[in-house]
């Protein structure tokens, strides 16, 4: 269970309903929320200027529409949970965009090793795109493609 | 140890100076505490007793392990700001003189709203009441206004109208000039002493003493962090998590190089990745519990970047000579008790507790509010009608000393005092009435989640309904 664990696996969002289907992360970038408990808290959605992100009320677990979604990442800069990240398989390449807030600040062609929820490492990756949101850096990196669901963070080399 | 540059922080660092510790100049910035400064430099022990060395535990002016002797005057480290050329030393054997100085003469001040304390909680009830046109003034012991939302750099929680998405230090600077904008006097450095019979609070400030006679009060102490018994926990390096957090992240001073964090409720898991991004490695978390106590993404931020968290472990016991060297942690059985051969043992230099807070709440009940204990709200807590008023007509309550929550239901809390308060001073205007309503709704949503359950059941108990 989760709360022993202190993180969620994918096995557990799908069966949530939370993992977008392989067809729609090789159409391009989406987003995937692993908020799974009912937070009080809507400052994904606010910030969703597609109304891609829903949540009921101020506390329902947010959902995410796959067809309105763009990937753009502003979801994944302004969660203060962390929980909000963007996966893709475009052009048969894994991309994952994800928080983070350490130094050294990243930047485009930068080497970092990837990291499972978990902790494990589980191979070294190159940023792509970085942009900040209130300090946060919002950073894509690819990743081999299998690995989209697994990579949830990097850590400088 | 300073912290050279931080990722989401910015350390003014202006006009440094040096002032003396026992003799030994020591380096400071303005607006730095001596606490920090003497952390800093490496000074853990500020206090020789007959047992060992102590170190600071809170950082906020409640435990006694920061007293110093400045310039011949007894006062927490924590409390003082740095100035060129003071002298500080142990205190050892004080013995109170008889007062030496002149007494000064007292000065009455009379004000509409008196708030205790400028946290968020404070300075929200602050600002609806000055909103509404009273004359409001807000008393602090600290140097600093803005509590301990000063000391947090993660993103809140909620929704825009509650500045969710903001960082805690950022919600400090817009509540602070939120209130001086709406004429709200802070005075710092002036902690609440105590309320007379005779209708005044006694306010030291500066060098003068106010005689303070408010038309309704807001009392929004905070609270105080727990301490575990154990071996060792008096031992420089054993301090609260939110004092790891005034150093790191008020003042960019390193709290240490390798930490263990008992505790892995939300302030556990929150400060165990901002130590991260202080640049200190977190050894373990550990939890009593079979389950983190915290939100699973908080959680889920620490684990990633591989944080373990031990649950059903606990602390046994702290070593060290004059400061912590080694933590040593044991699972636990069924009865929550050690079981032995499960030792496992952290070259740690600091051990921070987050094992929960109690409500500061002293204040009200030396002026005769009727308190109840209650397990769920953290300790002594006063009895209050749903609009935050104690037994004591025109004296309110809220934020942590009214109950331990956290800060948005401090700043809600503080919004349905204050409006309270200017209702008893300007009548039931309608706006004031609705809008205290719109801030119960909010309370009332921010405390449907699964966490807020035991409050609630605590608030039940405490809550005395009044017909309006």
């Amino acid at each position: 269970m989760w709360r022993s664990r202190g993180y969620v696996e994918v096995e557990e969002l799908k069966q949530m309903g939370l993992v977008p289907p392989p067809e729609r992360m090789e159409r391009g970038p989406v987003a995937v929320t692993e908020c799974v408990e009912e937070i009080p808290c809507n400052v994904c959605e606010a910030a969703c200027r597609l109304g891609a992100v829903s949540v009921e009320g101020l506390r329902g677990r947010p959902r995410v529409d796959w067809d309105r979604c763009t990937g753009c990442g502003v979801c994944v800069g302004v969660c203060p949970g962390q929980a909000m990240f963007v996966v893709s398989l475009a052009g048969g390449e894994g991309r994952v965009t994800l928080p983070y807030e350490f130094l050294p600040k990243l930047a485009p062609g930068m080497r970092v090793k990837l990291l499972s929820r978990r902790g494990e490492e589980l191979g070294v990756g190159e940023v792509e795109r970085v942009f900040e949101v209130n300090k946060t850096q919002v950073v894509t990196v690819r990743v081999p493609g299998e690995l989209v669901m697994e990579v949830r963070a990097v850590w400088p080399l | 140890m300073r912290i050279a540059e931080h990722p989401i922080l910015e350390f003014k660092r202006e006009n440094p100076h040096t002032f003396a510790f026992e003799g030994v100049e020591v380096e400071a910035f303005e607006g730095e505490s001596l606490a920090a400064a003497l952390w800093a430099k490496g000074v853990r022990g500020l206090r020789r007793v007959s047992w060992g060395v102590l170190g600071p535990f809170c950082m906020i002016g409640y435990c006694s392990g920061c007293l110093v002797e400045v310039d011949g005057r007894r006062t927490r480290a924590c409390l003082e700001p740095s100035r060129p050329g003071l002298r500080v030393g142990r205190i050892g054997d004080y013995v109170p003189r008889l007062a030496a100085e002149q007494p000064g003469k007292a000065e009455e001040l009379e004000v509409d709203v008196m708030v205790v304390g400028s946290g968020p909680a404070g300075l929200s009830a602050a600002i609806v009441s000055g909103e509404s046109g009273l004359d409001v003034h807000v008393f602090e012991r600290h140097f600093r206004p803005g509590g301990q939302l000063v000391k947090q750099t993660h993103k809140f929680f909620g929704s825009g109208e509650l500045f969710g998405g903001l960082r805690g230090f950022q919600i400090a600077e817009r509540l602070v000039s939120r209130a001086r904008e709406v004429g709200v006097r802070i005075h710092t450095r002036a902690p609440v002493l105590g309320y007379f019979k005779e209708g005044f609070f006694a306010v030291s400030e500066g060098e003068r003493l106010l005689l303070v006679k408010p038309r309704a009060v807001v009392v929004s102490t905070g609270a105080v962090e727990r301490l575990l018994p154990f071996p060792g926990n008096y031992l420089p390096g054993v301090m609260g998590a939110g004092a790891a957090q005034t150093l790191m992240n008020e003042y960019g001073v390193k709290p240490g190089e390798r930490a263990v964090v008992v505790g892995a409720g939300n302030v556990g898991l929150i400060v165990s990745y901002q130590l991260l991004q202080a640049g200190v490695r977190v050894l373990a978390v550990v939890e009593v519990m079979p389950e983190i106590g915290g939100w699973l993404v908080h959680a889920a931020k620490i684990r990633r970047l591989g944080v373990p968290i031990l649950t059903r472990h606990t602390v046994v016991r702290a070593e060290g000579g004059e400061q912590l060297e080694r933590v040593v942690v044991a699972a636990v059985d069924e009865r929550m008790e050690p079981v032995p051969g499960t030792e496992k043992v952290f070259d740690a230099d600091l051990l921070l507790l987050s094992v929960g807070l109690t409500p500061e709440s002293r204040l009200l009940a030396q002026m005769g509010a009727r308190m109840v204990w209650s397990p769920e709200l953290g300790g002594y807590v006063p009895y209050r009608s749903e609009y935050m008023e104690t037994s004591i007509p025109g004296v309110y309550v809220a934020g942590d000393a009214s109950g331990i929550e956290e800060a948005t239901t401090a700043i809600l809390t503080g919004r349905v005092a204050g409006y309270s308060a200017a209702v008893r001073l300007l009548g039931p205007r309608r706006d004031l009435l609705e809008k205290r309503e719109e801030a119960l709704r909010l309370l009332r949503e921010a405390r449907r989640t699964p966490f807020s359950a035991r409050v609630v059941r605590g608030l039940e108990r405490v809550i005395v309904r009044v017909a309006q």
